[in-house]
């Protein structure tokens, strides 16, 4: 059954989605965390107390409010509430550390963090900011003693659509962490063409594991207000081998993940299936869903509908496949979103015609402005191409006479072996598709010269030559990798991808 | 397996799963595993590990984040399995 999305008027500010919920449908559920629910009224109230606290603290309009805090039912609230006074919000991953955050802080100049005893070691590097404790004892400024009130001074948002609404931290081509700037308008209108591709119902449940400083996890909370759906704020460490119960005991009926995230759900099943719920949307982003996950997850979820998917933070999202075309393009991570466009450029800046592989290039109203106090960064990124602001994605890819589009890899990390320019993605996936392969990491010795690949395996009779031998039957031989490495479990960044810069900080220890 | 011979087993499989653990470094058994590396497919794996080396089976309903959160609500869960 297709559903048109809801009507959005196309410039509101973003905690609108939450007053708007209120009004629409008060007594549904909006949040839970396992010990507390929360309707779309009881958001609203408590939003609205904090942001009328927010005002009376003098902060206002552009403010920056920084959030380190694990995913918690608060940080929605702040958020919200930051939006609301037309503030900009920062949500930052809990197991930061000092030295980052001091780079960060640097370049916001916060007027309020939040931190909580998860946090309470970063306290120092905030200085003389304000800190809003939540879930700790004798602090002064609590987030448990803020205001309650039955009917709060109603704050109005001061702002404009085109303001900025909060930053996602990515990290920088340079290794300074950047803020990408996401405005109100940016964020209703790609939550908007997101629901009419994933069209979430009243009566979903969407489960948050991922961290919330990760704009795939803070996203949802956009998707599901549109749909009046409800939100499981969960946590990362609960993706583990209690994640079948929890969500069968969530009743969790949409999860989007990155790869490791289903990769640990399929690995558990098959090691000790427990009942799961009907899950009815899966999502993925962040890395290369492989093929033999997604029929796994076919057979784990039989009604479930799979999307691949593709997306940077500097526009959300970029493409959404549906389940119905995966049997034609099974490679690819879909269309653009409706009202979007993208194309592949050449190295002289060039549009390829269709099928040609080069850079990725995206346009639309979900582009973001830039990234925060970095103009240079920002131009480099966003230039003009043919007289219109584009965004280079920096992923080397293609989109095919249909429009559908194909990543071949991220050019960042293009490698460069034996004369061929080779996507370490390419030799990782056709790894993963070996049997007792559970995640590999592919990077160039270019001290040795040599292609290196890392895998973690479920299988202890797997050695070097057996993986080597196997690969060169799948790949061109400039592509087999030369030595390959076990590790007990590939290192991951903060988004879950495999991190081939520290695989290239072990090669020196092999 | 009485509990003495339980805890340098489980300190061994856990220290094979702690990835930010020093080698020379004991396993603290008070501190969160995650700090330590565990990650949540780690997790799994130390799952396994655990029954498969120690003989035990893991009820579904200890299948929390609490048991897998410190080497001793591990060394409890399982004390209490043997």
């Amino acid at each position: 059954m297709t559903r048109s999305p809801t009507p959005i008027p196309p410039h509101s500010d973003l905690a609108s989605l939450v007053r708007e919920g209120a009004r629409q449908w008060p007594e549904r559920e909006y949040l839970r965390d396992g010990s507390r629910v929360l309707t779309y009224a009881e958001t609203w109230l408590r939003v609205a107390c904090i942001a009328s606290w927010l005002r009376a603290r003098d902060i206002g309009h552009g403010d920056r409010v920084v959030i380190v805090m694990e995913n918690r039912i608060e940080t929605v609230l702040m958020f919200f509430a930051v939006a609301q006074i037309g503030g900009i919000a920062v949500i930052l991953h809990p197991q930061m550390k000092p030295e980052g955050l001091q780079r960060i802080l640097d370049q916001t100049e916060p007027k309020l963090g939040l931190l909580e005893p998860a946090t309470a070691s970063l306290r120092d590097v905030f200085g003389s900011t304000p800190i809003l404790w939540t879930a700790s004892e004798g602090e002064a400024l609590r987030f448990e003693d803020l205001p309650d009130d039955s009917q709060p001074a109603e704050v109005p948002f001061p702002g404009a659509g085109d303001d900025p609404a909060f930053l996602v931290f990515t990290s920088g081509s340079t290794g300074t962490p950047r803020g990408v700037i996401l405005t109100h308008d940016n964020v209703r209108f790609v939550s908007a063409a997101i629901q009419a591709r994933l069209q979430y119902r009243p009566e979903d449940r969407v489960a948050i594991f991922l961290p919330l400083s990760f704009d795939y996890g803070l996203y949802q909370l956009f998707y599901a207000a549109i749909a009046g759906a409800s939100v499981f704020i969960g946590r990362p460490e609960m993706a583990g081998p209690e994640l079948p119960r929890i969500l069968a005991a969530q009743e969790i009926s949409v999860l989007p993940g990155v790869p490791t995230l289903y990769g640990g759900l399929i690995k558990m099943q098959r090691y000790r299936p427990m009942p799961l719920p009907k899950i009815r949307v899966i999502t993925n982003t962040g890395d290369h869903l492989p093929q033999s996950y997604i029929a796994s997850l076919r057979e784990l979820f039989p009604q479930a509908r799979v999307h691949p998917m593709y997306g940077l933070t500097e526009c959300k999202r970029v493409s959404i496949l549906l389940p119905e075309e995966f049997e034609a393009k099974p490679e690819s991570v879909g269309r653009p979103l409706d009202g979007t466009e993208v194309f592949a450029i050449d190295e002289n800046g060039q549009r390829l015609p269709p099928g040609e592989r080069g850079e990725l290039c995206v346009r639309g109203p979900h582009l973001a402005p830039g990234y925060w106090r970095a103009p240079e960064e920002t131009t480099k990124r966003y230039p003009m191409l043919d007289g219109m602001r584009t965004l280079r994605s920096g992923d080397y890819g293609s989109v095919d006479a249909d429009g559908f589009l194909f990543i071949h890899g991220r050019s960042d990390f293009l490698i460069k072996h034996k004369g061929h320019r080779l996507s370490p993605a390419e030799v990782e996936e056709e790894a993963c598709r070996m049997l007792g392969v559970v995640a590999a990491g592919c990077v160039k010795d270019e001290v040795k010269d040599l292609l290196c690949l890392f895998v973690s395996v479920s299988d202890s009779s797997l050695d070097e030559s057996k993986i080597i031998q196997a690969l060169s039957v799948k790949l061109e031989p400039a592509k087999v990798p030369n030595r390959v490495f076990f590790l007990p479990e590939l290192p991951k960044t903060g988004n879950q991808k495999v991190d081939r810069k520290a695989l290239r900080g072990l090669l020196a220890e092999q | 397996m009485t509990a003495a011979d339980l805890t340098p087993k489980l300190q061994e499989i856990l220290r094979s799963k702690l990835r930010f653990l020093s080698a020379d470094a004991a396993v603290p058994m008070d501190e969160d595993l995650g700090k330590l590396g565990l990650d949540s497919m780690a997790s799994i794996d130390l799952l396994m590990e655990i029954e498969h080396q120690l003989g035990v089976q893991i009820p579904d309903e200890m299948m929390t984040v609490d048991t897998f959160s410190t080497g001793n609500h591990l060394l409890a869960v399982i004390e209490k399995l043997s």
